[in-house]
């Protein structure tokens, strides 16, 4: 008496084991081995962003495509999920597993202990095993070279870095920028701000009005959406007439704002993707950070044709040069320790 | 007064015959004749039951009557077919006790709001000057553009009555319009009903107040079991006459019971001088003083409304005293559940639904619901000794003859005259040397009633104390050794010799015999 | 008397209603496996595929099982929070911002004051935190409702966020990761991680232990008794010498108690560390799983696990049948929106506490004088 429901906790288990017992009679030889090259992507998020997470899927896509694989997605948002996912890939034979996220990084140092026949691959991230490697895309190596021509070409000599929230991957492009500053024009004043998120583009377009009052005429941004904002604040002072010009950043973002944006420091994740899944078929992979940048073209600095008329020929000459001197691995442009 | 005056013209409405039973052969309101004339306050006055809502509901179109004639303006007229939007179009409006206007708007909003005059669109303009007009005219102060929620009790009571005007009302009924009202703001309402009646409208004033109603009605028409037991005009007004209409006369036909002869010199309860705030604008207790000895029931009597529940409240522990003490005993006891259950005062519940069982529970955990802080046998070192308690409720059940006969059966499957007898074999299990009751036998049977009568009469044998809180008057008469009678808040005594028609009198506020 | 066997019921009662309610269930389950199935043939996908991965990735095999019961432990300690209140008559929205505080204090304890402490000590001590960092958010919100009135729906969801961001907060700022690259806490020392057996750690067995504990608490125990009364009639508790507002307090940190051990439990026991998306909205399933439950806190070990089934299936759906986590979610929406109607079927119009009435009757000491 008093309350008795129990009767439910049987009630709800009946049907469950039923379904149980039925399945498992019809799955004997289901998941037998099969051979070939297969890959799986965990993505933190949809897939349906337009950014990051779409960036890696259509990254896997391409893997299918171009490298015959077979392939499988799945959202995970739970660190407990990476790790479920992470072992159910690899117990059944998955080559090679990305994890789309610092946050996977734990996760596949377990799982990858006690599967050594797979590879785990994080992107971004620090943690490096035997099968377990972070892939590290240098977009400071582009972003670099935005501060070369930015300090080259400003007039007042003060130079804009808006970022969304204050990450070590984005201090670490703002520090490749304040390099390439400093090495071209000694003296040049670097100012940087932080919204707080990556999209709040009112706040980024407040940011951005804010450092053009103080003279600041090359604002570059690492807000992703919120970056929006930059363009909008820089398009304004262009439409009055000012000389100010603003960067694209981890995709090409010259459209958006052709009369502001001189050029665009891009990361072709989808490459970045097939370039690794490529390592691994062919036997290269190495316990080590896959870094990725210009020498594999997934980093990349892509001018604004329309503005292009504005970089003086011996700038444009510089930056071609340092490039190549970037792809050679001649010069090694500052990055944060992360 | 302008009875006179108005006498001559056709009635608003005339109601004649009219017949009301909900179930064959428990007739509400039997042959019932109530007329209204323009320019006349009527006021109608009747125990609670005595049919006054039902008669009302007929009025306002929302009930059907079974047989009977309403004419308007001479001419018959069937109200309840179209309910009651048809009836306010007919100009009849009710003001209800309880306020059904719309809390979040202001006073105009609400005269737009369903308004049958007005189309699609608000015109708060037209309602803003309309309400400007309407209140200057019959002096009915609200301050324009405030929010309903905002407003006092009286103030809602002056809107609801302006926008009774403002749809062209003719007659307006009001309920109890001075329940709830502070004496400031019912003088403020009297001369604008009079100013109601000078613009040649009905009104029809529901009332237990006897002065209120000497002062403002023109007629009287008197209620009693279903059936008009009198009118009167305003100069035959007279409190023991109004009494014994309401009462009835037949007070030689009760029996009261041998006393059992309790000690009469110190009181096993004592409330002196007891104060406390009213229950959602209700007029609260004010300097009660109420003794009880063992071996005594002592009657309370009063109509619904006038201070019951709270009396009930304090006695049960569960509300504040402003002041005045409660001693049991002879010893001042703060009035607290727990503490009155361990000095033997137990209560039965006016309210079982909601106060004294709880619905969803079992009749054992009912059973042992008072006792979870306590009873030993029940709840032992914060453990629920739940064979004892089902073997306690069996027990019960066995002897007070329970229906179904399940330990373990949710209380809300119980007939109300089952749950009372488990509420009522509770309250006596641990042997109560005072029983506050409250309308014992509300809504119940012939059999439960007469089981609940004899057990407090045993209870009372046993030289225990009861104190009978009820509206019932006859309930009282019945048992009680002693009585009192509640109205407004106070206690007014009874004299022993005093017929119905004196505490009749008593109970409605008068000077009695 | 309560619990496993009514007394004083005829067998023949339990029997039919355990028919009856078996019946329903699978009827629950069989339809909405019917309407997911032509949901996902709607989005072009073999529906039999999908849901044989379902189950197969949640059910089948030890690893199956294993992320299942990962799951079942936090919905089950967090069903079993929102079912006391429930009971009780308190709409605890918040379990979601209880695991979070619960996560949040024991990973402080952890990571910063008991580091290099053995794991007799850290363990215990974490556990505690996590318990004390829910009760303490718990009582926010019922200290609001009992001292000001303020209706626990609206306090508990907004605590919610508030919980949300403060770990968010802890993981960029002070409870950051000593290398400082990534907003994540430092990864807890082996000496508190709980310890685990197969993956399975020792939080899963303490929250059944906890749903038999529960149980217990509410049908065998004075204050059980009257936190039961108190959700079904306030008013008449009050009468009975109860005072409502003082085991609403107590439910309500028990509760979050209750949903801390979820938040502790996960760090400790799963992710090894503190981040900010550390549920995925267990706190909010929780209520379909104490629905589904009927309050009953052994049932919600059952309807626990169900939930989890559904939450490990998802993924395998995904990973196996190719189903996108779009569908999946929406699969698991219709099969929460069912099951919960099945709840209702059975239990709900007879009672479920406050499924069936308010709990906004528990007026406050302010409302109309002391009672009613």
């Amino acid at each position: 008496m008093l309350g008795s429901r129990t009767s439910s906790l049987f009630s709800l288990m009946l049907p469950l084991v039923l379904l149980v017992v039925s399945v498992s009679a019809g799955c004997g030889g289901g998941s037998g081995e099969e051979s070939g090259f297969r890959v799986a992507l965990l993505t933190p998020g949809s897939i349906a962003d337009g950014g990051w997470n779409a960036g890696a899927y259509s990254g896997l896509l391409r893997i299918r495509d171009e490298l015959g694989a077979r392939v499988s997605h799945v959202e995970t948002r739970t660190p407990a999920e990476f790790e479920e996912s992470f072992r159910d890939y690899a117990s059944r034979g998955y080559d090679l597993i990305f994890g789309h996220g610092f946050e996977y990084q734990d996760a596949a140092a377990r799982v990858g202990a006690e599967f050594p026949s797979s590879v785990f691959v994080t992107t971004s991230g620090n943690t490096v095993r035997a099968n377990v490697v972070p892939m590290v895309f240098e977009l400071e190596q582009a972003t670099y070279l935005c501060g070369v021509l930015a300090a080259r070409m400003s007039r007042s000599g003060r130079l804009g870095l808006i970022g969304g929230i204050d990450l070590p991957s984005i201090r670490s492009t703002f520090l490749a920028f304040k390099g390439g500053a400093q090495a071209a024009r000694a003296g040049v004043e670097v100012r940087e701000v932080f919204i707080g998120n990556f999209d709040d583009t009112a706040a980024a377009r407040e940011a951005a009005l804010a450092l053009l009052e103080e003279d600041v005429d090359f604002v570059l941004h690492q807000a992703n959406e919120a970056g929006r904002g930059v363009f909008q604040a820089v398009a304004e002072r262009v439409e009055k007439g000012e000389r100010v010009y603003a960067f694209g950043t981890n995709r090409n973002q010259n459209d958006m704002a052709p009369e502001a944006v001189i050029a665009s420091a891009t990361l072709n994740i989808p490459a970045a993707f097939v370039e690794v899944a490529r390592r691994v078929k062919q036997g290269r992979f190495e316990a080590r950070p896959l870094r990725l940048g210009m020498a594999s073209d997934i980093v990349r600095l892509e001018m604004n044709e329309r503005l292009q008329g504005r970089i003086p020929s011996e700038v444009a000459e510089e930056l071609v040069r340092l490039g190549e001197q970037i792809r050679k691995g001649e010069l090694v442009v500052p990055r944060g320790a992360f | 007064m302008s009875a006179a005056r108005a006498g001559a013209a056709l009635p608003l409405i005339e109601l004649t015959a009219i017949d009301k039973s909900f179930v064959p052969q428990r007739p509400v309101l039997r042959r019932v004749d109530f007329d209204v004339r323009p320019g006349e306050i009527h006021a109608l006055l009747g125990e609670n039951g005595a049919g006054k809502s039902t008669l009302m509901n007929i009025l306002i179109g929302l009930v059907r009557a079974n047989a009977g004639a309403i004419e308007i303006s001479g001419r018959p007229v069937d109200l309840a077919r179209f309910g009651p939007s048809a009836a306010a179009r007919a100009g009849i409006s009710m003001v209800h006790q309880h306020s059904t206007l719309v809390p979040a708007m202001s006073v105009e909003e609400n005269l737009c709001f369903a308004d049958p005059s007005g189309g699609l669109l608000f015109d708060r303009r037209r309602a803003a000057s309309r309400l400007a007009e309407l209140s200057q005219r019959y002096q009915l102060d609200v301050p324009p553009g405030a929010r309903v929620e905002d407003l006092s009790v009286g103030q809602r009571q002056r809107a609801e009555i302006l926008r009774a005007l403002d749809r062209g009302a003719r007659l307006l009924i009001l309920d109890e319009p001075t329940a709830a009202l502070t004496p400031g703001e019912t003088a403020a309402l009297f001369p604008a009903l009079r100013r109601l009646r000078a613009s040649g409208r009905g009104v029809v004033f529901i009332s237990h107040k006897l002065d209120e109603v000497e002062a403002l009605a023109d007629r009287v028409t008197v209620l009693r079991r279903g059936a008009v037991s009198g009118t009167l005009a305003a100069g035959e007004l007279d409190a023991r006459e109004l009494g014994r209409l309401m009462l009835g006369r037949d007070l030689s036909a009760l029996e009261r019971p041998s006393a059992s002869g309790g000690e009469r010199s110190s009181p096993l309860m004592r409330l002196r001088g007891l104060s406390a705030a009213g229950l959602g604008g209700g007029c609260g207790l004010h300097d009660v003083d109420l003794a009880v000895h063992r071996g005594e029931i002592v009657g309370v009597a009063g109509i619904d409304g006038n201070g019951q529940r709270e009396l009930e409240e304090v006695l049960a522990g569960v509300r504040r005293m402003d002041s005045g003490s409660l001693e049991v005993d002879g010893k001042p006891v703060r009035p607290h559940v727990r503490t009155l259950r361990s000095l033997g005062v137990s209560h039965l519940s006016g309210d079982r639904e909601r106060a004294g069982l709880i619905p969803g529970f079992s009749l054992t955990e009912n059973w042992i619901l008072k006792a979870s802080h306590s009873d030993e046998r029940f709840f032992s070192h914060g453990l629920l000794r739940a064979a004892t308690a089902s073997e306690a409720t069996r027990v019960a059940i066995a002897h007070f003859d329970i229906t179904p006969a399940d330990a373990a059966a949710d209380v809300a499957t119980l007939s109300g005259g089952n749950a009372q007898k488990l509420a009522v074999a509770r309250e006596l299990s641990g042997e109560p040397r005072l029983l506050v009751a409250v309308n014992p036998t509300r809504g119940l049977d012939v059999g439960s009633t007469r089981f609940v009568h004899e057990q407090l009469l045993a209870l009372r044998a046993r030289a225990a104390a009861v104190l009978l809180i009820s509206t019932e008057l006859d309930e009282v008469l019945l048992l009680a050794d002693r009585c009192v009678a509640l109205s407004r808040g106070r206690v007014h005594a009874i004299p022993a010799d005093a017929d119905r028609a004196a505490i009749g009198a008593i109970m409605l506020g008068g000077q009695g015999a | 008397m309560t619990g496993w066997w009514p007394r004083g019921l005829a067998r023949r009662h339990v029997v039919e209603r355990f028919a009856s309610d078996t019946l329903r269930a699978a009827g629950a389950v069989l339809f909405a496996s019917l309407i997911a199935g032509v949901v996902i043939a709607a989005l072009g996908f073999s529906p039999v595929e999908a849901i044989r991965a379902l189950l197969a990735g949640s059910l089948i095999g030890p690893a199956a099982l294993t992320a299942t019961l990962l799951k079942t432990g936090p919905l089950l300690l967090t069903g079993l929070a929102v079912a006391l209140c429930f009971r009780c008559g308190v709409w605890n929205i918040g379990a979601e911002g209880q695991l979070y505080a619960g996560a949040l204090l024991a990973t402080l304890v952890a990571t910063r004051w008991l580091v290099g402490a053995p794991a007799v000590l850290v363990l215990p001590c974490l556990i505690l935190a996590g318990a004390l960092g829910g009760a303490l958010w718990a009582a926010i919100a019922g200290a609001l409702r009992v001292m000001r009135g303020v209706n626990e729906v609206i306090s508990t969801i907004l605590l919610n966020f508030v919980a949300i961001q403060l770990v968010s907060l802890a993981v960029h700022g002070p409870l950051q990761e000593s290398a400082g690259a990534y907003p994540q806490s430092d990864a807890l020392a082996q000496a508190a991680r709980l310890p685990e057996l197969a993956r399975i750690h020792l939080g899963i067995p303490i929250a059944v232990l906890l749903a038999l504990a529960g149980s217990f608490l509410l049908f065998h125990t004075a204050a059980g008794f009257r936190m039961r009364a108190v959700g079904l009639s306030p008013v008449a508790a009050r009468f009975a010498g109860i005072v409502p507002e003082r085991q609403l307090l107590l439910t309500i940190c028990l509760a979050g108690a209750l949903a801390g051990l979820a938040g502790a439990f996960e760090v400790s026991g799963v992710t090894g560390r503190l981040f900010e998306s550390l549920s995925p909205g267990y706190g909010y399933t929780a209520i379909a799983v104490a629905l589904l439950a009927r309050l009953h806190p052994l049932a919600v070990v059952p309807s626990a696990f169900f939930f989890g089934v559904l939450e490990a299936g998802g993924g395998a759906m995904q990973r196996e049948a190719g189903v996108p986590a779009v569908a999946t979610d929406l699969v698991k929406g219709i099969v929460i929106l069912l099951s919960i109607g099945f709840a209702a079927g059975v239990g709900g119009v007879r009672r479920v506490g406050p499924v069936a009435r308010a709990p906004t009757s528990l007026s406050g000491p302010q409302a109309d004088g002391e009672v009613l």
